[in-house]
């Protein structure tokens, strides 16, 4: 944090000083010309560089600024919005019910004619369709609860979610909002939870109206690629996509969540190569969690015990699971592997070698899926074995082949992510083995100077080549 | 883009209206139920901000026909016992001919003993945070099965119910919590 200030700071001094030198060296061009140390045109030269170079920095600067307006509006909105609900939550006793209505109806009112207002008249403006958008959104939210409250009605929160969410999600498009684009695919979360501990058909709603949003995320895109507003909405949409299998899943079927699971992280990770392809991880959310995604998730399938859980085909009978929740476990899991097969196919068809390791793990997944479900009582041990001994195998392949790839295109991040991964794989089977302290100890000092050696070695090279 | 904001807006600004509309429909003309209450599950995350309220015997209802789903919309006739108390009698798909009946959803349906358990769409009573502690333990008090002196009176028409109060002694709540308040603000 204080090298981040430190660099900010040194960056505004340096572009302070650069700015003094350019007009210092502007005002001796007349001199320099005078003097024949260089030519007119040379001259000209000069000063039309250092005027354009001067309009970049003055855009740049313009941007940064519009945009740290845009988050102070959005924040400002955001708290006013907040105070609006916690206020409405009290439940003032002494109001009438014609009162309760009123006030009910103020801050959406207000919202209505700030968001407006905003379109009409300040489309230009980030900072003020962002923050009158939340401002609506957190208003229709609290005057629908102020009215639900007044009748005692409120108990049925998925409803109330649902309206609020389909209400306030166009604001999106209409207002031009990312930061409703956001609040909305979390809302939508807490929509399709609420629903499923009802044991409601209404979760299903959760995929189309999520859907819904996501034209948003290209248009955020096509106004400015690689842009803070995309890398928003991608980092909100990759991180959603993440929670919303566990909510969403009936679990008609034991061990359905390892093929959509394999599947999610494995299509991010391959798919999402028109997000920033060779930039950094911070960069290409998408390819972030899709990546950290497989590796966590070929580490949690490398344990014994995650197949002893799911062994054999295993489909609950109860009543609360509607026909449509439990097509909705099927088609998802088989889906996404149809998807990430594809992919893998493709990107082989295209000998695109690089992206295998990664989309690999759903056919792994599969494999280890059909052979447990198919296992038979006496045949379990062997199988939950053969499943973990092969993730543990991928895993192990997986990280080599990060790591070696690293060193070769001389990549540190990339090797020592690859090291992590082997570390990770070693840390986990010595929690659960039963190996002797001394032998653990051992085992991680080796792993240890592993680290260190290969990361001087690669310095050393980087120094050599320079 | 204006144009749809309004469209927008507009639906915006009709929802709490027919909220409005619709219950304080059925405040003024609906017929007025009173369900004992009882003592309900100790835990909910949402405390706080109102009372929870619990019926007893009223969710038990008669079931005929195919099996229900968990959740399935059902329409429940209402029923006054001897002692002046409702309780819901007989569950459908369908609204029935003739009498009240209130739009709900089914819990659990007992396949083959023809009786099952529904939701009660009225089980919060909400009230000023500041009281609504305080008028809890009232209700639980007094939903005892020795004292059972706590009822709610509801009111329903055309399949609609709204809580209309819940009394405590005789008193409606929202009084008796501030009552027992005061007196306890005078005995410091």
């Amino acid at each position: 944090m204080v090298s981040d200030v430190y660099y900010l700071a040194e960056g505004d001094d340096s572009m302070a000083t650069n700015r003094k030198m350019t007009e210092w060296l502007l005002g001796e061009l007349p001199v320099l010309v005078e003097k024949g140390v260089i030519g007119p045109e040379a001259a000209e030269n000069l000063r039309r560089h250092y005027a354009e170079t001067g309009e970049d920095a003055a855009a740049e600067s313009g941007r940064s600024l519009a945009l740290a307006l845009a988050a102070c509006g959005v924040l400002g909105a955001a708290l006013v919005g907040l105070g609006v609900i916690l206020l409405v939550a009290h439940n003032w006793d002494f109001m009438t019910r014609p009162e309760r209505a009123v006030t009910a109806y103020l801050p959406l009112v207000a919202g209505i004619g700030l968001t407006g207002w905003a379109i009409l008249f300040r489309p230009q403006s980030t900072a003020w369709r962002e923050g009158s958008a939340v401002f609506l959104m957190a208003s229709v939210g609290a005057s629908i609860a102020m009215v639900s409250q007044t009748y005692h009605i409120l108990s049925d929160m998925t409803g109330f979610l649902l309206i609020w969410m389909a209400l306030t999600g166009p604001l999106a498009y209409l207002a031009g909002s990312h930061m409703v684009a956001a609040f909305y695919w979390v809302g939508l979360l807490f929509f399709a939870g609420n629903a499923r501990s009802r044991y409601s058909v209404d979760a299903l709603l959760y995929w189309p109206m999520a859907a819904a949003m996501l034209p948003r995320l290209w248009m955020a895109r096509r106004a400015n690629p690689g842009g803070p507003w995309e890398l928003f909405l991608s980092w909100t949409l990759a991180i959603c996509l993440c929670v919303a299998p566990p909510i969403m899943l009936a679990g008609v079927c034991r061990g359905l969540w390892i093929l959509v699971y394999s599947g999610i992280f494995a299509i991010m990770h391959v798919a999402a190569r028109w997000q920033n392809p060779t930039g950094g991880f911070g960069r290409a959310p998408f390819r972030a969690v899709g990546t950290v995604g497989v590796a966590v998730f070929a580490l949690i399938l490398s344990s014994r015990s995650t197949w002893t859980g799911i062994s054999g085909w295993r489909v609950e009978y109860y009543t609360q699971f509607h026909w449509l929740l439990s097509f909705q476990d099927y088609a998802l899991a088989f889906g996404l592997q149809a998807v990430a097969l594809t992919l893998i196919a493709v990107n082989r068809a295209k000998r695109r070698f690089d992206q295998i390791p990664f989309g690999i793990l759903p056919a792994l997944a599969l494999a280890g899926f059909a052979l447990a479900a198919n296992g038979r009582h006496s045949a379990n041990d062997a199988v939950m074995t053969f499943n973990a001994l092969m993730f543990n195998a991928y895993m192990l392949a997986l990280g080599l082949w990060i790591m070696t790839s690293g060193i070769r295109e001389r990549r540190l991040a990339r090797m020592n992510g690859g090291l992590a991964l082997i570390a990770m794989l070693t840390f986990a089977r010595f929690i659960d083995s039963d190996l002797s302290i001394v032998a653990r100890g051992v085992a991680f000092i080796l792993l240890g100077v592993g680290f260190l050696v290969a990361n001087a070695t690669m310095l050393r090279r980087k120094e050599a080549a320079r | 883009m204006f144009l749809a904001f309004m469209a927008v807006a507009a639906a915006q600004l009709y929802v709490p209206a027919s909220i409005i509309v619709r219950y304080e429909a059925i405040l003024a003309r609906g017929k007025t139920y009173k369900f004992r209450a009882r003592p309900v599950d100790p835990y909910d995350a949402m405390r706080g901000r109102y009372v929870a309220l619990g019926f007893d015997d009223a969710t038990t209802v008669t079931v005929r026909g195919a099996r229900y789903e968990h959740g399935e919309t059902v329409y429940v006739t209402l029923a006054v016992k001897p002692d002046g108390y409702a309780r819901f009698a007989e569950a459908s798909r369908t609204p029935p001919a003739s009498g009240d009946y209130v739009k709900t959803t089914m819990d659990w349906d007992y396949a083959g003993k023809n009786w099952g358990r529904v939701i009660v769409p009225f089980d919060r009573y909400y009230m000023e945070e500041s009281v609504a502690p305080e008028a809890e333990k009232a209700y639980r008090e007094h939903a005892t099965r020795k004292r059972q002196d706590a009822y709610a009176t509801v009111r329903v028409l055309d399949g609609g119910a709204v809580l209309e109060n819940v009394y405590v002694e005789g008193q409606p709540i929202r009084e008796f919590a501030r009552t027992v308040r005061k007196e306890k603000t005078a005995g410091e």
